[in-house]
């Protein structure tokens, strides 16, 4: 319950914060609390598994990524998360909505089926809607990357929810994606910044109608 | 057999990759085809058979295989000649082999995706074709490659992730009783004891996340962008094998749900969600100018229909998975041909490419045959197709949708239409000097004649293997 009440707290830092550098701690202990959830969680769980679990968390989420994601930011001289200022109230308004919504679902999910635990369900939920409120709300193409990290994070503590195991192929297949669609996406990051001169979205709008 | 398949391919990938060399990539690709074909056969002498616990040779699988082996054929000897052309004597090594590489990548995971009968597989080999084409997008490293293949990745990862959220609810869905099994076949037969609301938030992720695959509403720019930027054997393959795996998805998980109480909240989702890709594709036509784009809509609007087809019952099933094989022949035709425009000029806008009768006349008469057969303008085999799709409509008296349909459709044809003879004949039936008379590569064209007159004759004609086929995959 505290690993739980922890992550939901890094996503509200998240969804308020103003700095990339703070996006990529939370990310860093997101990874970390992940680990632990799924230690907790998936107890019966066969060594294979494990070993994929805690490459995928302690060593991909909480270590390769953001220091990938740090190198990308420092390359690219990104400091802050969007080009224009976003209110505080208007963000943290968002997130609110985003819990109550997380949690009523949650709530009500688990009455009509037991097969899921709400909790779990619930910050899953919210961590999704995060992720993709950090794509929608910010026009840096870094950000909408993390965004996309925090929304993994959230598939992640449903496959916790609904307490079924994923054929190891699946689970390895998760893992390579999440690696593989930042690396590439970091690095066309990188390409961006050097063939657009920036790394804001209003600058990829070349290809339209 | 599909995992000796798949290490074939993946060797074949590594040759062309590893070395170097243009005699290496002619070698990885002649023993990936023979391969293609091989697996192709196999399929048909094994039909109906499991093959490992993951793959399975259904007919559905088998109708999309043969279509994709067909159509691979002139993609990869047009791209042999975009490559001569684009990097002279293969002088451009390393971006060459990783074409090579990754576009046998994914026609061998997109025939994987049509015969997988795993929904985890499923998903993994979905995932693969990603990657495989973003490397082929970006493949002319331009800023405009670079903007599509960004929005390619993230946009096709953020669906693919929908669909992995949709996998898991479908686990709870059958957790009661049947277990945690993500066998498709396993699905279908406990369809009727899946809980109805889980299958619900299921089916509609599917169907969402799969839109960046089967190009229609919500996700169907990202692939019109890359239309647009990527080289057109690459095209070929986007707008037919990619739609068509996307369709094969959605589809299996379809036949589950329609043996559920949520069937008709389902088959209202799928009108809708073609309802509103047939209107974008009408409307956005008018906004562009670009080939490519258009015909990127184009596809928008036949996916749209297939799905409205597939919302009427077993009928609109045998139509809709009819005229996506039709579509995708008609459709592999006119981007081959494009790849030839685009050889011949350097540019795609139609204003441009004026009086290109006057420089191929030959490919000219592809170009209206093309029109003529994604327009299912009679003798087109898509007009049979269409047909079918209005009669079930007219059947069921959804009378608005037809003439929604109808009215949405004709714009389509006349804004392509206007686009295409412009292209063919000139703005003012000016012929441009400048552009000399272009010798035209026999074989290329005696491949896209060819496939535009299958198109005509099975649509018209179909076999009665091809018959039984549909019917089979239709009635799963």
């Amino acid at each position: 319950m505290l690993l739980l009440l922890a992550f939901g707290l890094t996503l509200v830092y998240m969804g308020i914060a103003d700095r990339v550098r703070r996006l990529i701690d939370m990310l860093i202990i997101q990874g970390v609390l992940l680990f632990g959830m799924a230690i907790v969680q998936l107890h019966h769980i066969d060594v294979l598994n494990l070993v994929i679990i805690l490459l995928e968390t302690l060593v991909v989420k909480a270590v390769v990524l953001p220091l990938f994601l740090l190198r990308v930011k420092k390359k690219n001289e990104i400091s802050r998360v969007s080009t224009q200022a976003v209110s505080g109230f208007s963000k943290g308004l968002w997130m609110a909505v985003i819990i109550a919504f997380s949690f009523t679902a949650g709530h009500l999910l688990h009455e009509s089926s037991d097969a899921i635990q709400a909790k779990y369900f619930s910050v899953g939920i919210a961590s999704i809607l995060t992720g993709i409120m950090l794509i929608v709300k910010h026009d840096k193409v870094l950000t909408h990357l993390m965004g996309y990290l925090v929304l993994e994070n959230g598939i992640f503590l449903l496959t916790l929810a609904v307490g079924g195991e994923m054929p190891i192929i699946v689970n390895g297949a998760i893992l390579l994606d999440i690696v593989l669609a930042v690396l590439v996406l970091g690095l066309i990051i990188n390409r961006l910044s050097t063939s657009f001169g920036a790394t804001a979205l209003s600058h990829l709008s070349e290809l339209k109608d | 057999m599909i995992a000796l398949y798949l290490f074939i391919a993946l060797c074949c990938a590594a040759l062309a990759f590893g070395i170097k060399q243009r005699w290496a990539s002619v070698l990885a690709v002649l023993a990936f085809l023979s391969t293609q074909l091989g697996l192709n056969f196999y399929a048909w002498g094994h039909l109906n058979q499991n093959d490992s616990i993951y793959f399975s040779f259904d007919a559905l699988g088998f109708i999309f295989t043969s279509v994709l082996s067909i159509i691979s054929l002139p993609v990869f000897y047009n791209s042999y000649r975009m490559l001569e052309h684009q990097t002279g004597e293969w002088a451009d090594k390393r971006k060459a082999s990783l074409y090579t590489a990754a576009l046998i990548i994914l026609v061998a995971v997109l025939t994987s995706v049509y015969f997988a009968d795993n929904y985890g597989i499923l998903w993994v080999l979905i995932e693969v074709s990603t990657i495989s084409l973003a490397a082929l997008i970006y493949f002319y490293r331009t800023k405009l490659a670079l903007e599509a293949t960004w929005k390619y990745i993230f946009l096709s990862s953020i669906g693919i992730s929908l669909v992995l959220i949709s996998l898991l609810f479908l686990n709870v869905a059958m957790h009661r009783e049947s277990g945690a099994s993500l066998h498709i076949s396993a699905v279908l037969e406990n369809a009727k004891n899946l809980d109805p609301l889980w299958l619900k938030v299921a089916f509609a992720l599917m169907v969402t996340g799969l839109s960046t695959k089967m190009g229609v509403f919500p996700f169907h720019t990202v692939g019109i962008d890359a239309t647009m930027v990527a080289p057109h054997p690459v095209n070929v393959l986007m707008s037919t094998a990619l739609k068509n795996a996307g369709f094969v998805a959605v589809f299996r998980l379809y036949q589950a749900v329609m043996e559920t109480s949520i069937a008709e909240w389902a088959s209202h989702v799928l009108l809708l969600v073609g309802l509103i890709s047939i209107a974008l594709a009408a409307t956005q036509t008018q906004r562009t100018q670009n080939l490519n784009r258009m015909l990127g809509y184009s596809g928008l609007e036949h996916v749209g229909l297939a799905l409205v087809g597939l919302s009427l019952g077993q009928i609109g099933f045998y139509a809709a998975v009819f005229h996506l094989v039709l579509h995708s022949f008609a459709k592999a035709g006119l981007f081959l041909q494009m790849g030839q425009v685009n050889r011949i000029y350097d540019h795609h806008f139609p204003e441009k490419n004026a009086a290109y009768f006057h420089s191929n006349p030959i490919g000219s008469l592809v170009v209206l045959l093309g029109y003529i057969g994604i327009m299912a303008l009679p003798p087109s085999g898509l007009f049979s197709t269409e047909l079918m799709i209005f009669s079930q409509l007219a059947a069921q008296k959804q009378w608005w949708v037809l003439v929604l349909v109808l009215f949405l459709m004709t714009i389509v044809l006349l804004t392509l239409g206007r686009q295409v003879m412009n292209m063919l004949y000139g703005i003012k039936a000016q012929i441009k000097t400048d552009v000399a008379v272009v010798k035209v590569d026999a074989l290329e064209i005696i491949a896209q004649i060819t496939i535009l007159g299958l198109m005509i004759y099975i649509g018209f004609n179909p076999p009665v293997f091809l018959v039984d086929l549909l019917n089979q995959a239709c009635v799963r």
